[in-house]
């Protein structure tokens, strides 16, 4: 509960901020959640206001941010608990989302976050066909088929007959 | 989740914000967020999201978290730039300290059936078949390289990577021996990879060692991928007690090769007893006096080395009831008595 203050603003109290996306819209975030991000905690040592303009972050990337914020702020939750609603928050999401998600944490710098989704990331892109990553990815095939081809020769001993999935 | 404003905000805090907030709060972990999603969702759909590129950061600690085997298979052919990443000693070296360690172990009966993988995680024993078959003998392994011996030609020896089933044959030994004794070790600072092993030289007079000559043995070191043949380690300078230690088993600590006298240890009273140490960043042998319980005034001693990944730890049973376990950091070559045990007889009466 925030306590009302006529006199002065939050700020004394320090309870809240609000963050706003690139798209315009404005979250209210207790401050033990926003912390969490040390980029968010620097700003709001240097200055008083309560509001903080994130420009490169869109509404829904910045919403699932912080519920991910909020849930390790709460200190009701167990580490086990806060351990399987990471597991929860990353499983089921889209590449792209994840993407976007793990930019997110490196502007905000949630080191833990960023683990997490990097770690899914790279559980998503095991079994997957080059061609699969590079789409993915957005990458353009900068090797002559004659230069991956002799890659895979130096560098081969046996190959097993694993299949690689491209989707 | 919701937004609570826009525009230029004047939130004016009261009972009814807090309130909200707290409501806010224990949304974000339900509904809310799903319907975030949704509509997420739906705005995506026709915009293929174009990420120009992640910056290299992210990239690296997305890849470091990809296992071996698919870096080696897909990952590190995206293209040129992913490709560099990978090779570099710094994402290998992160790599490496991400990957879980275990224990390999290998069915001598049958060296051609998979070999098989232990490892601790989160508290629990994981047993896991490797999908590599080998049909020559495991003889060391250092940061999931294995060195391997070729049981039908004792002369090769092998360094294989089982994740990526990569393999190298090492130079050929200028020495024709039988000993099957050889370690593998990392040389932190070179960042290099040296392989250990011990020979004797027979000279061809096979007389003498029936007739109980005492023979010599030597070591040889091989920088792995830089050597292209043997070198033999110095050992001038040791005493002969010292370079008898050498018939013994090699085993490593990192970045160290070790011989010791494992076992049974009859020794006239007070005589010093040695470790030898060869750092493999330096190539230098040293001896490193060993120990004695009581002062030394025993003449039988039991001794087990054990390595402890960066040091040694030594058991040395004095009597049938009490045994001493000692600690050595090879950098520094001193021993450390961590405690004596003693068992305590309950004769029943």
């Amino acid at each position: 509960m925030v306590t009302t203050d006529e006199k002065g603003p939050l700020t004394a109290k320090k309870k809240s901020v609000i963050i706003r996306s690139c798209d315009g819209d404005e979250f209210l975030v207790s401050e033990s959640a926003a912390v969490l991000s040390t980029s968010l905690k620097k700003i709001l040592e240097e200055k008083e206001d309560r509001l903080i303009h994130l420009s490169d972050i869109d509404n829904k990337t910045l919403a699932m941010v912080i519920a991910y914020l909020s849930t390790h702020a709460d200190d009701g939750l167990s580490d086990d608990l806060k351990r399987s609603f990471d597991q929860e928050f990353v499983s089921g999401k889209e590449f792209d989302v994840l993407k976007y998600l793990v930019l997110a944490t490196d502007t905000l710098q949630v080191t833990c976050l960023c683990y997490t989704v990097a770690k899914k990331m790279a559980d998503i892109m095991k079994n997957k066909l080059v061609e699969w990553v590079r789409r993915e990815f957005d990458i353009q095939n900068d090797y002559t088929p004659e230069a991956e081809a002799e890659i895979r020769r130096l560098d081969a001993w046996a190959w097993d007959d694993r299949q690689l999935e491209d989707d | 989740m919701r937004a609570v404003g826009r525009g230029p905000l004047r939130v004016r805090y009261s009972e009814t914000v807090g309130s909200l907030m707290d409501g806010i709060l224990m949304d974000t972990h339900s509904n809310t967020l799903r319907t975030i999603e949704e509509e997420g969702n739906s705005e995506m759909a026709g915009d293929k999201t174009n990420i120009d590129s992640l910056p290299d950061d992210i990239l690296f600690d997305i890849l470091l978290r990809i296992p071996a085997q698919d870096i080696y298979n897909s990952t590190r052919l995206v293209c040129r730039k992913w490709y560099h990443m990978i090779h570099a000693h710094n994402f290998i070296n992160a790599h490496l300290h991400h990957s879980t360690c275990g224990l390999l172990i290998q069915n001598l009966r049958n060296i051609t059936s998979y070999p098989n993988f232990v490892a601790m995680r989160q508290g629990r024993i994981e047993i896991s078949k490797l999908s590599y078959k080998s049909n020559h003998r495991f003889l060391s392994s250092c940061n999931g390289l294995v060195l391997e011996l070729d049981d039908l030609n004792r002369n090769a020896l092998y360094i294989t990577n089982p994740t990526t089933k990569q393999r190298s044959a090492l130079p050929t030994f200028f020495a024709d021996t039988t000993f099957d004794r050889a370690v593998i070790a990392y040389a932190a600072t070179s960042m290099k990879y040296k392989v250990v092993r011990t020979f004797y030289l027979t000279n061809g007079n096979t007389d003498q060692l029936e007739q109980g000559y005492v023979e010599i043995a030597y070591a040889a070191i091989l920088t792995v991928g830089v050597d292209k043949s043997w070198r033999c380690v110095n050992i001038e300078h040791l005493s002969l007690a010292a370079k008898e230690l050498l018939v013994n088993n090699l085993f490593t600590t990192e970045g160290f090769v070790h011989w010791a006298q494992n076992g049974n240890v009859i020794v006239s009273k007070g005589e010093p007893q040695y470790v030898l140490t060869l750092n493999v960043e330096t190539e230098i042998i040293t001896e490193i006096s060993v120990p004695l319980c009581h002062d030394g005034k025993l003449s039988y001693y039991l001794y087990h080395y054990f390595s402890m990944g960066s040091y040694i730890s030594l058991l040395i049973s004095c009597n049938y009831f009490s045994f001493e376990v000692w600690e050595m950091k090879p950098e520094t070559g001193e021993w450390t008595k961590m405690r004596t045990l003693t068992w305590k007889l309950n004769i029943a009466r």
